[in-house]
C-alpha cells in the first residue's frame, strides 16, 4: 500500500506550495523533506496530517481517499492514522508522562493498551519517569514522551517537525541517535522535517528537496546534497564532497577539489566528509591583500550574480561550486560581474563537516 | 432573618448552576472554536442579558414564558400549572439571565488553550468531542469554575428578572434580594441589614475564590 501526494496549497499573501510525491506504507523508511526555513515544508506536513486543507490536489493512501477537491470534507485528522510530532513536544500538561503516551490508545481492550504503554516506556527509556507531569522531566525526555505518544497507536506514518529543533545539543545528539532505530524496529515509515545537512544525512533513505514552495529534487540524501548546485537551488549554500588531508588544532585540513580548506574538527576518525558552506560565511574582495583573521582563502571565478531580496548571490566556481551571500552595496563597490576574478575568504567556522563513514 | 427566602435563593442558585453546566459547556466550545458565519450573532445574543436592564430581559422573559406563549401553553398541558410566578419558571429565567456569566470566563479559558495540543490530540484519533471533553475542558477547569462560581454567586442575589418573572410569593419565588427589598420597605432595616450582610459576605467570598483560580499560574503543577 502507497501514498500517493499530489496538492497545492495557497495563503492568502503567502507562497504557493506545492508538492507531488508517493511514498509506501507498511514498512519502515525514512524519507527527509529538507529545505530552508519558510520553504512550505511544515505546512505539506499539516496537509498530510489534516491539519490543513489543501486547495486542490489529491492525496491517497491506497484505495482510502484523505483529500480530493470534489469531498465536501476531507478524511479528518482523527481517521488517517497518522503519528505527529510537532518542533515543541505538546505534551498534555493534565495527564502524566503514561497518561501521555496513553492517550491514543482508546478504545484497545484494557491489557493490551497497558502493555503497550510499558513497551513504549521500555524502549523510549523514559521507565523512571511515567508517573511525573510533563512539567517535571526534561526537553529531551518530553520530546521522547511526544514520539512515544505518536508512535503507541501504531500509526501508517509518523511526520515529524524538526523534532531536535528546540532541544539543546546534547538532548538532540542523543534522541537522534536514537530516532531511526526505534522506528526501523517499529517499522513504522516517517517523513522528517529538517533543514541540517548533517540531520538529513544521518537519518534519511531518500530525500525531498524543497525550495520556494514546490519539491524540486527526489533521491538519496548523499547523491542529493552532493549533486552539483541542489544544495544551492534549495538555498542551502553548497555541500561539497571533501577529503581529510590533515589535522591540527582543533581545524581539518580539507581538499575539496583543488581547494584547500580549513575547518572545525568535529571529532572522530573520518577521512571523507561533506563541507557544508552556507553563502553568508562567505565574503568577497579583489586585487592584493594584506593579513586577514580568515583561513580560508580561495581564488574564484564569478559565474553568476542574482538579487535574492535585499541581498545578491553570487554564483563562485574554484574546481567546485559554491556561493557568496553579500549585500546590494557590497556588489556595486566592487563592481562585480560574471567572468571576474575574486577572492573569497570564508571564515572556517562557517563551515560544517559532516563525516561521511567508511 | 428570613431563612426561607435565603433557602429558596440557595436552591434557586444551585439548580440553576446544575442546569447551566451542561447547556454552558455545550455552548461554549462553537463560541471559541467554531468558524461557522453566526459565531459573532451567537455571542452577541449569549452576552444580552450582561448589558439589558433586568426589567427589559423580565418583561421579554414574562412574554415567552407566560401563558399565552407557546412555551407556557405547552408546560402549563404538561403540568397543569402555569409556568410564571413559579418556582420552574424562575429556574429558567435564571438560567438564561446568567448564561453570560458563565460562558464569559469559560470561553476565554478555552481560546487561552494551546492549539497544537488540540491538534495532537485529533492525530491521536479524537473527534471533536473527543479533543473537546478530554483536552480543551480540562485543560480550561479555571474558566470553568471560575463561570460556575460566577453566576452561582449572580443567581444568588438576581433582584430585577426574579421579581419581573417570580414576583413575590413567599415559598415559593421570594428570594434573598427581594426579602431585603420588602425589608426596607416595611422599614425593619436591622433585618436588611442582617440579609444584606449576609449577602455581601458570600459575594466577597465567591470574588476571593475566583481571584485565587486566576492567580494560580501553574495550574498542573
Amino acid at each position: 500500500m502507497g501514498l500517493s501526494v499530489q496538492f497545492a496549497k495557497c495563503f492568502p499573501s503567502g507562497p504557493l506550495i506545492e508538492a507531488g510525491f508517493e511514498l509506501a506504507l507498511g514498512r519502515f523508511g525514512l524519507t527527509v523533506l529538507f529545505g530552508p526555513s519558510g520553504c512550505g515544508k511544515t505546512t505539506v506536513l499539516r496537509c498530510l496530517a489534516g491539519l490543513e486543507r489543501p486547495d486542490r490536489g489529491c492525496i491517497r493512501a491506497g484505495d482510502e481517499t484523505w483529500f480530493h477537491p470534489d469531498q465536501k470534507h476531507p478524511l479528518p485528522a482523527e481517521r488517517r492514522g497518522i503519528g505527529y510530532v510537532f518542533q515543541e513536544p505538546a505534551l498534555f500538561p493534565h495527564l502524566s508522562v503514561a497518561g501521555n503516551i496513553a492517550y491514543g490508545l482508546r478504545g484497545w481492550p484494557a491489557p493490551a493498551r497497558k502493555a503497550r504503554v510499558e513497551e513504549m516506556i521500555r524502549l523510549m527509556g523514559l521507565v523512571e519517569f511515567a508517573q511525573r507531569r510533563p512539567s517535571e522531566v526534561s526537553g529531551g525526555q518530553k520530546q521522547r514522551v511526544a514520539l512515544a505518544r505518536a508512535l503507541a497507536p501504531r500509526p501508517r506514518l509518523v511526520l515529524l517537525d524538526e523534532p531536535f529543533a528546540a532541544l539543546d545539543r546534547v538532548a538532540a545528539e542523543a534522541l537522534r541517535h536514537n530516532l531511526r532505530q526505534i522506528l526501523q524496529s517499529l517499522g513504522v515509515p516517517a517523513i522528517l522535517v529538517t533543514h541540517d545537512p548533517q540531520e538529513a544525512l544521518a537519518l534519511g533513505d531518500r530525500m525531498l528537496l524543497m525550495a520556494e514552495g514546490r519539491i524540486i529534487r527526489d533521491g538519496a540524501p548523499a547523491e542529493l546534497l552532493s549533486a552539483d548546485g541542489a544544495a544551492q537551488e534549495a538555498q542551502l549554500g553548497a555541500v561539497l564532497r571533501a577529503r581529510v588531508t590533515g589535522r591540527m588544532e582543533g581545524l581539518l585540513r580539507l581538499a575539496v577539489g583543488r581547494m584547500e580548506l580549513f575547518a572545525p574538527d568535529p571529532g572522530g576518525s573520518f577521512h571523507e566528509a561533506y563541507a557544508c558552506i552556507r553563502g553568508e560565511g562567505v565574503s568577497l574582495e579583489q586585487g592584493p591583500h594584506g593579513l586577514l583573521s580568515q583561513r580560508n582563502r580561495i581564488a574564484a571565478t564569478i559565474t553568476g550574480i542574482e538579487p535574492l531580496g535585499a541581498l545578491r548571490r553570487v554564483r563562485l566556481d574554484a574546481g567546485v561550486s559554491f556561493e557568496a551571500l553579500i549585500t546590494t552595496w557590497a556588489c556595486a563597490d566592487l563592481a562585480l560581474e560574471p567572468g571576474q576574478q575574486v577572492q573569497a575568504l570564508i571564515k572556517a567556522s562557517a563551515i560544517q563537516v559532516i563525516p561521511i563513514e567508511a | 432573618m428570613d431563612w426561607e427566602a435565603i433557602r429558596l435563593s440557595l436552591r434557586l442558585a444551585v439548580s440553576s448552576a446544575l442546569l447551566l453546566a451542561p447547556l454552558g459547556i455545550l455552548l461554549a466550545w462553537p463560541l471559541a472554536y467554531g468558524r461557522f458565519r453566526g459565531r459573532i450573532l451567537l455571542e452577541a445574543i449569549s452576552s444580552i442579558p450582561l448589558v439589558l436592564p433586568p426589567t427589559v430581559l423580565g418583561f421579554y422573559l414574562i412574554v415567552a414564558l407566560g401563558p399565552r406563549s407557546p412555551l407556557g401553553m405547552a408546560w402549563e398541558q404538561l403540568t397543569g400549572s402555569r409556568l410564571v410566578f413559579s418556582f420552574q419558571g424562575l429556574l429558567l429565567a435564571q438560567v438564561i439571565t446568567n448564561l453570560p456569566f458563565f460562558l464569559q470566563p469559560l470561553v476565554a479559558s478555552l481560546g487561552g488553550v494551546d492549539r497544537r495540543l488540540l491538534e495532537v490530540a485529533s492525530t491521536l484519533g479524537s473527534g471533536r468531542t473527543g479533543v473537546y471533553l478530554r483536552v480543551a475542558l480540562p485543560l480550561a477547569w479555571r474558566g470553568l469554575l471560575s463561570g460556575l462560581i460566577l453566576s452561582f454567586a449572580h443567581a444568588m442575589g438576581e433582584f430585577g428578572v426574579v421579581l419581573m418573572v417570580g414576583g413575590n410569593l413567599p415559598g415559593k419565588t421570594r428570594t434573598a434580594s427581594i426579602a431585603l427589598f420588602d425589608q426596607v420597605q416595611s422599614f425593619d432595616m436591622a433585618g436588611a441589614n442582617r440579609t444584606a450582610l449576609l449577602l455581601l459576605g458570600f459575594a466577597i467570598a465567591v470574588l476571593a475564590c475566583t481571584a485565587w483560580l486566576r492567580s494560580r499560574e501553574r495550574a498542573w503543577v
